[in-house]
């Protein structure tokens, strides 16, 4: 007997259905989806939706930021990370708006009811008010260039720290979708405190899984402007009192 | 340093989007929009007397926009540098969006470019002590 001529399909033979009959019953194949691997969800808004796509995307970069970057895609252009960035800007500027409407109204009500309302402190108040309406108008414009400005500056920071990068796209990605931390703002009070320091930790997050380079580098390049600006100077004079002393 | 075809089309957007922010900045610094009166004096340099990194760079930014380059880089060599480049390389951007058979992208080689990052460095610790030294009291 020649054993080489048998069938070869296994028994029981294995169910495995073909990928395009959804419903499997060998209907019509429907038509093939898009590539759409480890795009994030605002990016894939064929399947999530506007809404759905953008509130997705923000869960996923507040609560599992190491696993939304560590699959990334990083030459899909600058459209999707920029428009969401952009919105995120626009609702953070508008809800801080309320929050300062809000709070400022209170604060006046309370100060007439002590009767301990100035002419000043008023017309204080009503600038600031005109202030952050002009703000959140202009909020568009401001949060792109802050952007591009932050891309830019951690940019160089890659470049500097860790030149095998992966391009600008993959550092305008960290900081736009970094953005889903003003969320944050949303939390009257305390909301712009954790939001600057959720900020800082997921840009850096983000850095380190899209280009690589390591945690201490990604923290480096995130504070080390900071550090530069502001603690250098600090650091400088506690030196230079030292060496006086 | 080799010069090779272009790869990434976004990269020559770069140039556009910067030019565009540091004109916005200029136009509104010279409104008084963004800066305050001349008169204003950096709390930290009155108060400990030491310059920070960026000191003078809006006043270089002003110099560098009105052409005068000399004023520019006594104010804020680093800033001045910075704005050439950026000059520099909207020049070539425009260039190659106006003639595709000229875009190109400029690479360098991992000594090259440790080379660069080191000069980057020693620019950065000098135009900082050049600042230090300008302003000490």
């Amino acid at each position: 007997m020649d054993d080489d001529h048998r069938d070869d399909t296994p028994f029981p033979p294995s169910h495995d259905p073909d990928p395009q009959d959804e419903f499997g019953d060998g209907g019509p194949p429907s038509p093939p989806r898009p590539d759409v691997g480890g795009l994030p969800p605002w990016e894939d808004r064929l399947h999530h939706g506007i809404l759905g796509g953008f509130l997705t995307t923000v869960a996923q970069v507040m609560t599992a930021p190491g696993r939304f970057f560590g699959d990334h895609p990083v030459d899909r252009g600058w459209l999707g990370p920029v428009s969401f960035a952009v919105i995120m800007g626009v609702l953070a500027a508008a809800v801080g708006w309320v929050w300062s409407t809000m709070f400022s109204g209170m604060e006046l009500g309370m100060l007439s009811m002590l009767e301990e309302l100035s002419a000043e402190s008023a017309t204080d108040t009503a600038l600031m008010q005109t202030f952050q309406s002009v703000g959140v108008i202009l909020s568009p414009f401001t949060s792109l260039a802050f952007l591009f400005i932050y891309a830019g500056v951690f940019h160089l920071g890659i470049m500097l720290l860790h030149p095998d990068g992966r391009g600008f796209e993959a550092t305008l990605r960290a900081v736009a979708y970094g953005n889903a931390a003003y969320v944050l703002t949303f939390v009257p009070m305390c909301g712009g405190l954790l939001m600057s320091v959720w900020t800082l930790v997921i840009y850096a997050i983000a850095l380190d899984k899209l280009h690589g380079c390591g945690a201490g580098k990604a923290a480096v390049i995130v504070i080390a402007p900071m550090l530069v600006f502001v603690c250098g100077c600090g650091a400088l004079l506690g030196l230079t009192g030292l060496l006086a002393a | 340093m080799r010069i090779v075809p272009e790869r990434n089309a976004s990269t020559r957007y770069l140039p556009y989007i910067y030019t565009l922010l540091g004109l916005a900045a200029w136009w509104a610094v010279k409104r008084g929009l963004l800066w305050p009166a001349a008169t204003y004096r950096c709390p930290l340099l009155v108060h400990t007397g030491v310059a920070c990194p960026t000191c003078g760079g809006v006043r270089a930014a002003l110099a560098f926009g009105s052409g005068d380059l000399v004023l520019a880089f006594q104010q804020n060599p680093l800033v001045a540098l910075a704005l050439t480049v950026l000059a520099v390389w909207l020049l070539a951007a425009l260039v190659m969006t106006a003639v595709p058979r000229w875009r190109r992208t400029l690479t360098v080689s991992p000594a090259e470019g440790r080379v660069l990052r080191v000069t980057a460095l020693l620019l950065l610790a000098g135009s900082w002590i050049y600042e230090i030294v300008r302003h000490w009291r």
